[in-house]
């Protein structure tokens, strides 16, 4: 056996705490090492030239490189020497960096370390044999769970590279959280006008399957080879026959509160959310319908010109297969009136969230853009907006800013302007104002000074009712007093949170979501749409907040990602993964209980006799079943159990 | 579980409503209780704010006294409450801590005393059920806001309360007894404490602002808990509305004096004559309102039910005896009716001092 150890210096990362010069020395005593030599960046262009020629000058057959992580770099060193001509999983890394040299600050501590650090790399190295990785065929079709503008950016990038789409929408209509918005900033344009055409295109698209009014029940399978149940809930209404010609909402006599309006006035129990829906269809919601509830109306059925009322229908289970899923659940707002009590709990009329005022400002919301107060109807001669609600507030678990929030305050503040006068007051109150986009800190400039919106640096501390006005109490910290408005309508910035039902899709995806519901991507930096699940991908603000650029941006990040997945016909898949000797096997089945992926199954290997098997496709080698299997019958590929054992002992016998 | 009940220096004197009716209240609830023996100073403001240990030390030692006889503390006055909650938390949390207070004291404590403020007391271990269950009169038209100050519910480290923005206690047991508790968005503003002594005119503007709330928000009293927001309230009074020019006669009412009052309690009970100002027309009015308000329901039910048997006789027959016997259903409903009006002036009676 020739091991070759190549100790990397990262600049002063490694070297500026632990001798690496020393080191790579020492390592020359070691049992089978016939090289060994200290770089610069192993990871640059010369450090990996320097690696491959030692292959070649001095016949290695395993080589170690004690630098950084594995997460960072493993996989460039496995490239780098199978392009040297050795099995890359004869490669082994030792991290001295992360585990080492960046924790400790006194050299020789840290020498030592990294020296334990790299007699292990090569006692286990010692024991590792070459692999070659499995193809899988892998099926083209892509699913996008859900409609909003990140699933219709990502959808329409994707059929239009030719792939076939599936969009899965929960609500009756695409459009999500934009179409309820009046404009956009910093541009004040139409969030409908810009979007209602991409909505259409999704709809007309060839490649383009849109599922609305349905939910991922079931996701099972692996990266090119997914099986998802996908739940079609019952509208009550046979979609194929429904016109959207809105005669039975017309009509319906029970009310209901409309989801899409943000709760400001209610809609009928039969609905469809808003002119431009697509798809334009009409459901029921049986909870406030008088026929469901009381057994008696049957209103829409008899007014219904295309005869498509189905009270009898039932929500049904349709299983499609799929080679890449794309998650844009997106978001929801802050539900403020359960925690801040300070502001009223909603208890106060005038006082309305963010989202409410967008559907207020909008032409075809329910009060057809006519700005005014909830209580009287009266039109507002002092409008209060305050920021950060449900944001950057620790005391209600929301520490991180919600990102979105000063920009669409000032959108609104200009907007009041534009809606009510000139001459109406509008005060924004805010903690700091982060405007870091295109365009943004001028936008904002120009709200302060051409629309003459005052800024007041404070939090608001109460809202009270008095003498029919709401008055906003808080405190002005830049000059340092308390101040005290009376406003006619308060409008609160509620901050975003993960939309309802996240986590428990991340865990039927089995991706990683954060403490908020997020989902989390793959690598913050270099992998910020892809996740830790391969094949699973990230649009939008369902995993941080976001705004309409950033969200569209990496929508098309994300469809360019799963265009470049499905472009190969056959996929390569870890050779590191579980293998069970079924000689030993005495079918207890821990492993099936434990395997988060269900990748072991019952085979029959001979008639009526059952054994432990692992599917090669779907295991991703997290050597679960093999710490839990009671016969050490399973192993785990590349991370052989001697291998292990050895790197113990070396640490251990000095 | 055995309470120990620990009155403090206002209760003996100032606030000698609050002890009466807290204690009738807890008697009528059926929850035994024994004074804290030799109970002294709870180590309030002045000691506080210039010697920490002093403050624990005075406190401790009523938690020590409070042992003696209990293991739970009610103490009805928030800011007693404050204080040996206070206490409580540090010397329980920490033995270091226990072994300095205990050094000075003359006697050491060791016990693990729990301490209760009213409202939470009466939630917890009392429940808004059994609140409810001794209601006999029936104060459905006494409008009032809950006004819970400052000490009840902040810091929440300290007194657990969850939401210190918009508490809830004391507006579930009077809403379990029956009163028509009003919504507002002020339970927990500043009344001026004291403030008041040294700048008279921020007690003046603060707790002003609190009448007004109260006011707009539809209630006629307010329902506090805390002595000193009583003395802003109620006996500062005539000092806002000379300072600010307004009228205002809102009565200010302590929780137990309330829970008393729906018990049966009289006027005497719970010492209504001890408030600055008045109560006790306001609490009569409302007992009126409300026995009006049901006699006429009782004779509007009595009328729908006569009218009802009337088109049964009629359906059932077509013989003239059908309408002597509607008349007799009248007349026996009408009765009933009388007799219920009669019922309810007998707590109306009671309040006479």
């Amino acid at each position: 056996m020739r091991i070759g150890v190549f100790v990397c210096h990262c600049g002063s990362n490694i070297a500026g705490t632990v001798d690496v010069a020393g080191v790579a020395k020492r390592a020359l005593s070691l049992k089978d090492v016939v090289h060994a030599e200290n770089i610069m960046y192993t990871c640059a262009e010369p450090g990996q030239a320097a690696i491959q020629k030692a292959i070649q000058d001095k016949k290695l057959d395993r080589v170690i490189v004690a630098a950084c992580s594995p997460h960072m770099h493993e996989m460039t060193f496995r490239r780098c020497v199978d392009n040297g001509g050795l099995n890359p999983y004869l490669f082994e890394m030792a991290n001295i960096r992360e585990h080492c040299s960046w924790i400790h600050t006194d050299m020789p501590v840290a020498t030592d370390k990294a020296w334990d650090i790299i007699k292990m790399a090569v006692a286990k190295a010692r024991q590792l044999e070459p692999l070659w990785a499995n193809e899988v065929e892998v099926n083209k079709d892509v699913l996008v769970i859900g409609g909003g503008v990140a699933g219709i950016q990502a959808a329409l990038d994707l059929a239009d590279a030719g792939l076939k789409v599936t969009i899965v929408e929960r609500e009756t209509t695409i459009g999500g959280v934009m179409a309820k918005l009046d404009k956009t900033f910093p541009t004040i344009d139409c969030s409908a006008c810009i979007l209602t055409p991409r909505m259409v295109d999704c709809a007309q698209h060839e490649n383009i399957d849109l599922m609305a009014y349905c939910e991922v029940d079931k996701v099972s399978g692996y990266v090119g080879n997914f099986t998802v149940d996908i739940r079609k809930k019952a509208a009550m209404v046979d979609w194929v026959k429904c016109i959207g010609c809105e005669i039975c909402v017309q009509k319906c006599p029970s009310k209901a509160p409309d989801i899409f309006n943000v709760g400001l006035e209610p809609t009928k129990a039969i609905y469809i959310p808003f002119p431009q829906a697509v798809p334009k269809r009409a459901a029921i919601q049986v909870d406030y319908c008088r026929y469901f509830t009381q057994g008696k109306c049957r209103v829409c059925e008899r007014v219904c010109p295309a005869g498509a009322i189905d009270y009898e229908q039932k929500e049904e289970i349709v299983q499609k297969r799929f080679g890449a899923i794309v998650v844009a659940t997106g978001l929801d707002v802050f539900p403020w009136e359960e925690r801040y009590h300070e502001y009223g709990s909603g208890k106060i009329k005038d006082v309305i969230s963010g989202l409410q005022y967008e559907r207020m400002l909008n032409a075809s919301g329910p009060y057809g853009g006519h700005v005014h107060r909830i209580s009287n109807g009266e039109d507002p001669k002092t409008v209060v907006f305050i920021q950060c609600v449900g944001s950057r507030d620790e005391s209600v678990g929301r520490p991180y800013c919600s990102s979105v929030c000063c920009m669409y305050t000032a959108k609104q503040a200009l907007l009041t302007k534009d809606h009510c006068g000139m001459d109406t007051e509008v005060y924004v109150f805010y903690i700091d104002i982060r405007a870091t986009g295109k365009g943004y800190e001028e936008f904002i400039k120009r709200v302060q000074t051409e629309f003459g919106v005052k800024y007041v640096r404070g939090r608001v501390s109460k809202l009270y009712e008095e003498n029919g006005k709401v008055m906003v109490r808080g405190s002005d910290t830049l000059l340092g007093e308390q101040v005290e408005i009376a406003a006619d309508l308060v409008v609160l910035a509620s901050g975003i949170t993960s939309s309802p039902g996240a986590v428990e899709l991340a865990q039927k995806l089995n991706i990683s979501y954060d403490e908020f519901g997020f989902m989390k991507e793959g690598h913050p930096k270099l992998r910020p749409v892809e996740t830790n699940t391969a094949g699973v991908f990230l649009a939008g603000a369902c995993q941080a907040p976001k705004d309409i650029p950033a969200t569209v941006a990496q929508a098309s990040g994300t469809a360019s990602k799963v265009v470049g997945l499905l472009a190969k016909d056959k996929l390569k898949t870890s050779p590191m993964i579980a293998i069970v000797g079924q000689k030993d096997c005495v079918s207890c089945w821990k492993c099936i209980e434990v395997c988060p992926f269900s990748a072991p199954e019952k085979l029959e290997v001979r008639p009526g006799e059952f054994k432990s098997h692992v599917i090669e496709t779907v295991c991703q080698g997290c050597g679960v079943c093999v710490a839990n299997c009671p016969v050490n019958c399973i192993s785990l590929k590349g991370f052989p159990t001697d291998a292990i054992l050895d790197q113990i002992e070396e640490v251990l016998l000095v | 579980m055995s309470l120990a009940y620990y009155p403090g220096c206002s209760l003996r004197h100032s606030s000698a409503e609050l002890d009466v009716s807290t204690r009738k209240v807890l008697a009528a609830l059926g929850v035994e209780y024994k004074e804290v023996p030799d109970w002294t100073c709870c180590g309030s403001t002045p000691a506080h704010m210039m010697d920490h240990l002093l403050a624990q030390a005075l406190a401790a030692r009523n938690l020590r006294q409070a042992a003696e006889v209990g293991d739970e503390l009610l103490a009805p006055c928030p800011s007693c409450y404050q204080r040996e909650k206070n206490a409580e938390l540090e010397i329980h949390k920490s033995d270091a801590f226990r072994a300095e207070v205990n050094e000075v004291l003359d006697k050491p404590y060791a016990g693990q005393v729990k301490v209760y403020a009213l409202p939470e007391y009466l939630i917890k271990f009392v429940g808004e059920e059994k609140v409810a269950s001794l209601v006999v009169t029936d104060l459905s038209q006494l409008k009032v806001v809950p006004y819970y100050g400052c000490l009840l519910g902040r810091p929440s480290e300290l007194t657990g309360e969850c939401d210190n923005e918009q508490p809830m206690m004391m507006d579930l047991l009077l809403q379990a007894a029956g009163v028509d508790v009003k919504w507002w968005n002020y339970k927990t503003e500043c009344c001026g404490a004291s403030v008041g002594m040294p700048k008279m005119e921020i007690q003046r503007r603060l707790s002003g602002k609190i009448l007004e709330q109260a006011l707009s928000a539809g209630a006629e009293a307010v329902v506090v808990c805390c002595p000193l927001c009583h003395v802003n309230l109620d006996l500062k009074q005539a000092q806002i509305n000379s300072f600010l020019g307004t009228d205002y006669r809102v009565p200010i009412l302590y929780l137990p004096q309330v829970l008393g009052l729906a018990f049966g309690m009289s006027a005497d009970d719970v010492m209504l004559s001890k408030n600055i100002i008045d109560p006790e027309p306001l609490v009569k009015k409302a007992i009126a309102e409300a026995a009006t308000i049901r006699a006429e329901e009782e004779r509007k039910a009595a009328e729908k039910a006569a009218k009802a048997a009337a088109r049964e006789a009629k359906a059932a027959t077509a013989e003239p005896a059908a309408s002597t016997e509607a008349a007799v259903t009248v007349e026996a409903a009408s009765t009933a009716g009388a007799a219920a009006t009669g019922a309810t002036q007998a707590p109306d009676a009671e309040v006479q001092p």
